[in-house]
């Protein structure tokens, strides 16, 4: 008796779990939404993931080591063109300047004294010869001094900065990273190199851009002459231009292109 | 037996219930972080991210040339101020440099005081030669005194020393970080994982509440920064937000997570 009644209540667990299972089962394979992406090229257009980036944008680093003595801006702020950003530990060059410019004050009284002693021309090319080296080092301190100070190379928004006061700077290492946020582009990543032979500069474009849920028109300004590789395939790069820059659009959104080929 | 009935019958609803709300499951994302803040989000017209704590201003230093460590002066949790000596390296080279260039200084001054007394053997040029190379030599001296203070390091702000990573004796690489610091007075909230779809809603002095786990505490605070480029995490494009706290509730420590929700209404 008892038996029996557990295998019917059984039977009835199992039959209500298959039941409340169905109703879950039939969702919409996500592989659709795929389609926008791998369009055939006959189809008259092309479509492909982009983002947005700003026309001009530049990653600064220093030339020379040292240790960083201010950093005089932060992410977000605006500078306009040779703007100093970040500057190095100059005390031992200041110096080293000073020790040149001395130098060529002691070979100038040199030429002075032989010139009013009088003597042979060899001598006062030779004296004349010790100035210009002494004026040449001078320079070159100086210009190694100017390397050390980090300048907006044009007026824009500071993106990132990656190094703090006392912090030392390697030459090449990326320190700021800044772009012109009243001038953006946009460029996609994954256009199939299918794609590619009937794009055309001037073709008009369809541009959503996710963040704002909105469709944006604009024209191809663009199109790489080399490829890159994105996960095995073989992408070209091809910019947009919007027609009117949207308010709200930020370094770095995420797009979806369509240009029409026909 | 009736027991055996009332256990399966609750079996059963309970399953019941559990797979009614199965299709059902809608409820939206930000809620599991509002239910873990006791205080309470608030969740109109919010943009709600999780977030970190991580001090305002912070520094990984390291020496300009390669020596051995003399000194090391300040330990972990050590209070600093702009300007206090942290750690020594020992540099023979550059000190001899340094009395080198004060006995040329020395010498050169000698040179210069033989010839100011004016007199027919004694020509104004070598006097003035002299002079400017007195002058060249004070200079060489100052090179090599500011060449000395690269031995040491500063701390180049008011701050906190988060970790010291060599100790006296042992070689330190030019550019080698050797001390990190931090301004653990002026702690910061960035999020990690704002979505920009979320961002356009987003300006900076909006309002914010945070909800610090490990202090299950709710802080209030406002929008300091957008970041002007994207991060991508995961595939999914994010903006870092930066919170400054209104007020910085104590034992807040840098990395702890928090949970934010940004008044964007």
């Amino acid at each position: 008796m008892m038996k029996k009644v557990f295998w019917i209540l059984l039977s009835v667990f199992a039959l209500t779990l298959s039941a409340c299972g169905a109703p879950a089962s039939p969702t919409a394979i996500p592989t659709v939404s795929l389609d926008t992406v791998s369009q055939p090229a006959s189809s008259g257009s092309a479509s492909a993931s982009a983002i947005v980036v700003p026309v001009e944008k530049i990653e600064l680093s220093f030339p020379l080591s040292g240790a960083v003595k201010t950093v005089e801006v932060a992410a977000g702020d605006s500078v306009t063109a040779g703007q100093p950003l970040v500057t190095l530990e100059t005390a031992i060059l200041e110096a080293k300047v000073k020790e040149a410019e001395a130098r060529v004050v002691t070979v100038q009284t040199q030429l002075a004294y032989l010139i009013r002693t009088g003597t042979s021309q060899e001598r006062y090319d030779a004296a004349q010869a010790d100035i210009d080296s002494a004026q040449a080092q001078v320079d070159i301190i100086k210009a190694q001094l100017a390397q050390a100070t980090l300048t907006a190379p044009f007026a824009g928004t500071i993106a990132s900065v990656d190094i703090s006061p006392a912090e030392f700077a390697n030459p090449g290492q990326i320190v700021i990273v800044m772009g012109d946020l009243s001038h953006f582009q946009i460029e996609t990543s994954d256009m199939s190199e299918k794609n590619v032979p009937d794009l055309k500069i001037g073709q008009p474009a369809t541009v959503f851009i996710e963040a704002l849920d909105e469709n944006f028109s604009g024209k191809v300004v663009d199109i790489a002459r080399f490829s890159e590789t994105v996960g095995g395939d073989v992408v070209f790069k091809i910019t947009i231009k919007l027609d009117d820059q949207p308010e709200g659009l930020r370094w770095g959104m995420s797009a979806e292109v369509n240009i029409e080929t026909k | 037996m009736k027991k055996l009935f009332w256990m399966a019958s609750l079996v059963l609803t309970a399953t019941l219930a559990a797979c009614a709300s199965t299709p059902t499951a809608t409820p939206p994302p930000a809620a599991p972080a509002t239910e873990s803040a006791p205080t309470g989000l608030i969740l109109a017209g919010g943009v709600v991210a999780s977030a970190e704590a991580m001090p305002a201003q912070d520094t990984q230093m390291s020496f300009v040339v390669s020596a051995p460590v003399k000194e090391v002066l300040v330990k972990e949790g050590d209070v600093v101020t702009a300007g206090q000596t942290l750690l020594t390296i020992y540099s023979p080279d550059l000190e001899l440099a340094v009395t080198s260039a004060e006995l040329d200084a020395q010498a050169a001054e000698w040179e210069y005081q033989y010839w100011i007394p004016a007199r027919l053997d004694r020509p104004p040029e070598r006097r003035k030669q002299a002079e400017a190379e007195l002058e060249e030599a004070r200079m060489k001296l100052e090179t090599a005194k500011a060449n000395l203070t690269q031995t040491v390091l500063l701390a180049p702000f008011d701050a906190v020393v988060v970790d010291v990573q060599i100790q006296a004796g042992q070689f330190a690489q030019a550019g080698q970080v050797v001390i990190t610091l931090a301004d653990l007075a002026h702690m910061q909230i960035k999020t990690t994982d704002l979505s920009e779809k979320d961002v356009p809603a987003v300006q900076i002095g909006q309002s914010a509440n945070i909800y610090v786990e490990a202090l299950d505490i709710t802080v209030t605070g406002k929008v300091a920064q957008i970041s002007p480029v994207s991060e991508t995490v995961g595939g999914d494009v994010v903006f870092p937000v930066t919170i400054e706290l209104d007020e910085q509730p104590a034992g807040l420590l840098w990395g702890m997570s928090a949970e934010v929700e940004i008044q964007t209404q």
